[in-house]
């Protein structure tokens, strides 16, 4: 009896502890001890290149202060924003976290409004910055996060596919007949002409060309089911039906269209200026860099871009917002820009960017850049995404006339 | 004699002796450490969950108390819930059966001692151990298109390229593929023990009587097997609706929404589309219906399965 008592209290003693210990064991925002405070970094990171250049920036700022360190914590891009919301619920969210223009609306709740005593003390000057992404990391007038990149969509196109089917590269005035002329040209071989994954993004570059039309209008209402979304869409699905767009497998996973890119099955593919780092790395083909091309609509193109903000749970903001003056001052820019995994926001290093073959590709930025709108967003950017991606999969792939599907994603993610 | 009897037979009935107070305060001693935990990591958090349903709980906002008003939107207006209940339902009908006589096949196969039995274990367990999430993106890669099956069909057999993980009936086919190849390793390992506790005699019997193999398979087998596959059963199917992992990585709940379970619906509510109160609703209709479906079995227990005496 003795014994038995006494086997039970330390098991409950043993469950008790490990109770407690479970539950303390989690990362907090930030710590600090001997002078120095270690902060969480929470960001995305698509591909073990992107998490590199993350790790160089960290370095960068304890080289800068050596009082901060900095523990990165990455998600993919879909999930980072699922995390985050259920970490906030939670409580326990990192100190410095990555914001990207469309979603700001719906996490700026999660962050520090910087004014401008905050931005002074950091040594930050917002007119540093390209104006355009600076006003899209702001809520209701206060900036919420410093912006490190931004850019307009672009087309990577396979510069050995187009010399093999004896096409002349795009040029920074080519219009959306040329570019399906030369997607159908290149739709040969077993290989794919573009190749596309249904994002809203993406979405909204073409309907922008065509029809001169966001999926989102400017007060951040959905607009996606008006007769010139529903024609661009129907267009798309065309191109998939004769096989210029590959079929699509039903993932999650929106890097899908670029990895048939730099795997070499698809000859164009519309991503932004961040991939480029990626593409030139891994793929085992020169890459090319065209704009978008000039559609009905005039040609413009939306820009996005991201920035790193502070969370309010943060305990060291100042020390938090002098670690991001570094991540996105001139040198780590210039890095980012070099690496090709920014165009930088900052406009005095923008020209990083331009090294070896990118050069050529300067004149067709500029002039999309030039002619660019933001990216419309709305506070329910990721329902709206999560509709679309999911429903646009068989739809893009013949399975839903384009009228219903954007007619679905209208009322299911529309009204709220 | 008969005042011996009923002292003895009072001091046995536990609770009215100091030797019974003693003996059930042992009993709570050694339940204490897992009742404990139950309490606080499982009903605690049930309870929690169920209470959740009844308010309007956004992951970034203030919560409101709402009443019944979350299921009666599930029920009316909800545009995908019936999907996906119905998703998961096709998904228990196709996957409950084919791990049942996959799994009673081959441990029925490997039961005699036939050489390597014991590796034929092993090999068949290997996928259940096997981290589910690493498995089902391999499945993706070999189902994609171009993928290693698309290039199998389409070059060995000469049909057109496929897109298996596209289509709304085929995604739904190869998540129960998948599913399949996980999990039945763990109810064969079960079958395989039960059968190996069948009395051997029976079959002597059997064969002395002229009985066939198939008709003892039925009459011998099955029956004596009955307390196995039911165990296996009411696990089987418990984790059956709460499948998440395999259709979450392969398909994504896609195409559309043709395999987009409860559980997955739940964590687009929760956590895509920020309503907590809506997903507790959903994971208590799916708690309903889990326990109505357990319960159905446990009564069809009585007729169905035969304890040895």
């Amino acid at each position: 009896m003795k014994v038995a008592a006494a086997v039970a209290s330390t098991t409950v003693l043993a469950l008790g502890l490990t109770a407690c210990g479970g539950s303390g064991g989690q990362s907090s925002g930030s710590s600090s001890s001997g002078g120095v405070t270690t902060m969480t970094w929470q960001m995305w990171s698509g591909s073990e290149i992107e998490t590199e250049t993350l790790n160089h920036l960290s370095e960068m700022v304890t080289q800068a202060d050596p009082d901060i360190k900095l523990t990165i914590q990455t998600s993919t891009f879909p999930d980072y924003w699922t995390k985050l919301a259920a970490q906030a619920s939670g409580g326990d969210v990192g100190c410095i976290l990555g914001v990207q223009g469309p979603r700001a609306p719906s996490i700026s709740s999660l962050m520090l409004p910087l004014d401008q005593g905050k931005l002074d003390a950091a040594g930050i000057k917002m007119s540093d910055f390209n104006p355009a992404i600076s006003q899209a990391l702001q809520s209701d007038g206060q900036q919420i996060a410093i912006p490190y990149d931004f850019g307009p969509l672009v087309v990577f196109y396979n510069k050995d596919l187009f010399a093999k089917a004896g096409l002349k590269t795009p040029s920074t005035t080519w219009t959306v007949d040329e570019f399906e002329a030369d997607a159908r040209k290149l739709t040969t071989g077993g290989k794919n002409g573009y190749g596309m994954f249904p994002t809203v993004d993406q979405f909204a570059a073409w309907t922008l060309t065509r029809t001169g039309q966001q999926p989102i209008d400017a007060s951040g209402k959905l607009q996606v089911d008006t007769p010139g979304m529903v024609d661009t869409f129907s267009w798309l699905q065309g191109l998939q039906k004769d096989g210029v767009i590959p079929q699509l497998p039903a993932t999650t996973d929106t890097s899908a269209a670029l990895n048939e890119y730099i795997a070499g099955n698809t000859a164009m593919v519309v991503d932004g200026p961040w991939q480029y780092g990626n593409i030139v790395k891994t793929a085992k083909f020169k890459p090319g860099v065209a704009v978008i091309p000039a559609g009905a609509g005039g040609g413009t193109s939306h820009i996005a871009g991201s920035g790193y903000g502070v969370s309010k749970s943060c305990k060291t903001p100042d020390a938090a917002l002098k670690a991001i003056a570094t991540i996105t001052g001139p040198d780590a820019e210039t890095y980012l820009g070099k690496a090709g995994r920014a165009y930088p926001a900052r406009t005095a290093q923008s020209d990083a960017w331009y090294v070896g073959d990118l050069k050529e590709a300067k004149p067709a930025l500029d002039a999309a850049i030039s002619k660019s709108e933001p990216f419309h967003s709305s506070p329910t950017l990721t329902q709206v995404q999560t509709v679309f991606q999911q429903y646009g999969i068989p739809a893009l792939n013949g399975q839903q006339p384009a009228a219903d599907f954007l007619k679905q994603v209208q009322q299911q993610a529309g009204g709220q | 004699m008969t005042l011996v009897a009923p002292a003895a037979a009072r001091a046995a009935t536990p609770g009215n002796t100091a030797a019974g107070r003693r003996a059930g305060l042992t009993a709570l001693g050694f339940l204490a450490p897992s009742g404990l935990g139950f309490l606080i990591f499982t009903l605690l958090p049930i309870v929690g969950s169920i209470a959740l349903a009844f308010f309007s709980w956004p992951i970034l906002g203030d919560h409101t108390f709402v009443g019944g008003r979350n299921f009666v939107t599930l029920v009316t207006t909800d545009p995908v819930f019936f999907r996906a209940l119905r998703n998961t339902v096709i998904f228990v009908v196709l996957y409950v059966p084919v791990n049942f006589v996959i799994s009673l096949g081959l441990a029925v196969w490997i039961s005699p001692r036939i050489r390597l039995r014991g590796l034929y274990r092993v090999l068949f367990f290997l996928p259940a151990v096997t981290p589910i999430v690493a498995n089902a993106l391999v499945w993706r890669l070999m189902l994609q298109p171009k993928g290693l099956v698309d290039d199998l069909l389409s070059s060995g057999l000469g049909l057109g390229p496929t897109n298996l993980l596209g289509g709304q009936v085929s995604a739904m086919v190869c998540v129960v593929a998948m599913s399949v190849w996980q999990g039945f390793g763990y109810n064969m390992l079960v079958f395989s023990a039960g059968l190996d506790a069948i009395n051997p005699n029976l079959y002597e019997a059997a064969d002395i009587d002229g009985v066939s193999r198939w008709r003892q398979f039925w009459t011998i087998t099955v029956p004596m097997l009955s307390p196995s596959m039911f165990f296996a059963a009411v696990l089987t199917m418990i984790t059956s609706f709460q499948v998440f992992s395999q259709p979450y990585i392969l398909t994504g709940g896609g195409p559309g929404a043709a395999t987009q379970t409860m559980v997955m619906y739940m964590y687009q509510k929760g956590f895509q589309f920020y309503s907590l109160g809506m997903a507790s609703a959903i994971s208590t209709v799916l708690l309903i219906i889990i326990v109505l479906v357990t319960g159905l079995q446990f009564l069809g227990q009585r007729r169905f399965v035969h304890y040895d005496g």
